[in-house]
């Protein structure tokens, strides 16, 4: 038996389509590997503790984080192999939680919840004669029409360009709010998604010798290819050239960093500063790899990326991996359109785990309570009391 | 194998325990077993990180589908949990290890008794598997898969074109099938 045949065999049996003498062959394979040794019983006990210990704060970690139907996640634990880091987890099992969680608590979340929603799909945009529509209304089909070009909103919380080609192109900018995030085609086929408080300014099509956009916030983009045009994403102080691809762009300027993640293709990433592209100060970077750029005046970083941590806003979800109090309420702070206050010291604790952007805020307050986070709320202010 | 264990709370007041979210029973089910999932995962895979993971999320399921799931025996339970894991992490890795190397790998292990009777039951299931194909798909698949011959070589020995070859392979491929689907979504459904 040889690799292909083995692994066509495999494919058919992972979708329930193997022959009965199929699926017994490779279960007797599967077999034939339980005469190996068992790798646990070779290691010091303290060594099995360690693993043992980092598999469960891994599980504790998800256990409530989950909905209980389907969990598609899997939360890496390579990082934690190494860490040496205290990791506080997002809950500490309810039944502790229980009994000290208050009726006042309660209420005052369950108030929070009619005030603060979740964000949704919304966004505003505004054409070259400065004239702006809001995207978020009901009712699909063609919402521009102008000489050679066509705005069409194809689903809810899509918009598409077309365009003929001929007319000048124009620049338009999609911009959302705090509590927004929108997708957007643009007229090459270049897909973007823009986060809450993100925006994208854009020819209605492209001419010349490349394609560029401007950027702010956090953008996704599915880059369609063509290999004449490079395209050109621009941030504050960063410029990112792409051939066809996908990554994500992080330029918040309350972050620390900016940081570019790529997913598929390859990307350069180059300093801008007062505009100009600081030659050789770029960096290119590969799948799986991201780069990060914390200062103009410092050198970019490349470095391994937490992949599905990078585009979980996109998949409908926040995934923090080891981030501070700070990082997970700047997200919250964007997505629920809240603003945050700390009252007396701000914790060094880090954080783990994954929360669905669809949650409402008193869940979301729920879990930062299981986290030993002190939330309190005032009208759209989230007040954390160390 | 995983290996049933002898305690004094047996695994089905454990399970029923766990059905009323009691975590305390979840953790000692993990005491129990998580060394076990662990082995096998890792015997198969050769990683730690991977064994990890999958140990974990064979866990999770346990837990995050404590009410929905049917668990007659919680050691062939988590058996086929690992084994179905391990199975999608192969295709998704593309990982094979051929037989003989495999067995080159167990034989340096003498304290092992039943290598020789785990190689007889694969070679067994593997005739099985190749014996259920039509005639003549069988001929080529032999030709190609013990012979180690091209498909060109093949056309050239049987005298028939060489698409004729590839047609007749992708079809012992797909072929081979329908039976005993059930049995597959039974073990599914245990994930």
């Amino acid at each position: 038996m040889d690799k292909k045949i083995f692994l066509e065999i495999l494919n058919k049996y992972n979708q329930g389509k193997a022959s009965e003498q199929e699926i017994e062959m490779l279960h007797a394979y599967y077999d034939l590997f339980d005469a190996e040794q068992n790798v646990l019983e070779q290691m010091a006990a303290n060594q099995r503790d360690d693993v043992k210990q980092q598999i469960a704060a891994s599980i504790a970690a998800q256990m409530h984080l989950t909905p209980v139907k389907k969990p598609t996640f899997s939360l890496n634990i390579k990082w934690l192999a190494a860490a040496a880091v205290l990791v506080l987890v997002f809950s500490v099992g309810i039944l502790l939680f229980n009994n000290e969680e208050t009726k006042q608590n309660l209420d005052e979340r369950q108030a929070a919840a009619v005030v603060i929603k979740p964000g949704s799909n919304q966004a505003i945009l505004t054409l070259a004669d400065g004239s702006t529509i809001g995207l978020n209304e009901k009712g699909n089909g063609v919402i521009v029409q102008r000489a050679g070009l066509k705005v069409i909103k194809s689903l809810d919380g899509q918009v598409q360009y077309e365009s003929d080609g001929e007319a000048a192109p124009s620049i338009n900018t999609i911009a959302t709010p705090r509590g927004g995030q929108y997708q957007l085609v643009l007229e090459d086929g270049t897909k973007v998604w823009l986060n809450a408080a993100s925006s994208i300014k854009f020819p209605t099509h492209f001419a010349g010798s490349q394609r560029a956009v401007d950027i702010t916030g956090e953008v996704y983009f599915e880059v369609a290819k063509n290999k004449k045009m490079p395209f050109i994403v621009r941030t504050q102080n960063q410029q990112i050239e792409v051939l066809g691809t996908h990554f994500n762009v992080n330029s918040y300027t309350d972050e620390a960093k900016e940081t570019t993640t790529l997913l598929e293709g390859s990307v350069k990433v180059a300093k801008l500063k007062n505009g100009a592209v600081q030659v050789g100060a770029s960096k290119i970077i590969s799948p799986g790899q991201e780069a990060s750029l914390t200062s103009v005046d410092k050198a970019i970083s490349v470095n391994p990326a937490d992949l599905e941590a990078a585009v979980s806003w996109k998949n409908g979800y926040f995934k923090f991996d080891k981030a501070d109090i700070q990082t997970v309420m700047r997200q919250i702070s964007r997505w629920y359109n809240v603003d945050v206050k700390y009252n007396g010291e701000i914790s060094a604790d880090l954080f783990v785990g994954k929360i669905k952007r669809t949650e409402d805020i008193a869940g979301v307050l729920r879990i930062l309570e299981l986290s030993k986070i002190n939330t309190s709320v005032k009208g759209r202010t989230i007040v954390i009391t160390n | 194998m995983i290996k049933s264990i002898d305690h004094n709370v047996d695994d089905q007041y454990l399970l029923t325990q766990m059905k009323g979210d009691d975590e305390s029973a979840f953790h000692l089910l993990y005491d129990r077993y998580w060394e076990q999932v662990y082995n096998a995962a890792y015997k198969r895979l050769k990683d730690a990180d991977y064994a990890k993971d999958i140990t974990q999320d064979i866990f999770l399921q346990l837990w995050s589908r404590r009410k929905e799931l049917q668990i007659a025996f919680v050691p062939s339970y988590l058996y086929m949990s690992v084994r179905n894991n391990v199975f999608k992490w192969m295709e998704k890795e593309q990982r094979f290890t051929t037989i003989p190397d495999l067995l080159a790998c167990l034989e340096q292990r003498s304290d092992r008794a039943d290598v020789e009777l785990l190689r007889k039951e694969f070679m067994a299931k593997y005739e099985a598997m190749v014996n259920s194909l039509p005639a003549a798909q069988q001929t080529i698949f032999k030709l190609r898969f013990h012979e180690d011959l091209s498909t060109k070589e093949i056309a050239e020995k049987l005298n028939i074109s060489r698409k004729t070859v590839q047609n007749q392979l992708g079809k012992s491929v797909g072929q081979l099938r329908d039976a005993l689907d059930l049995l597959y979504i039974v073990a599914l459904l245990h994930l």
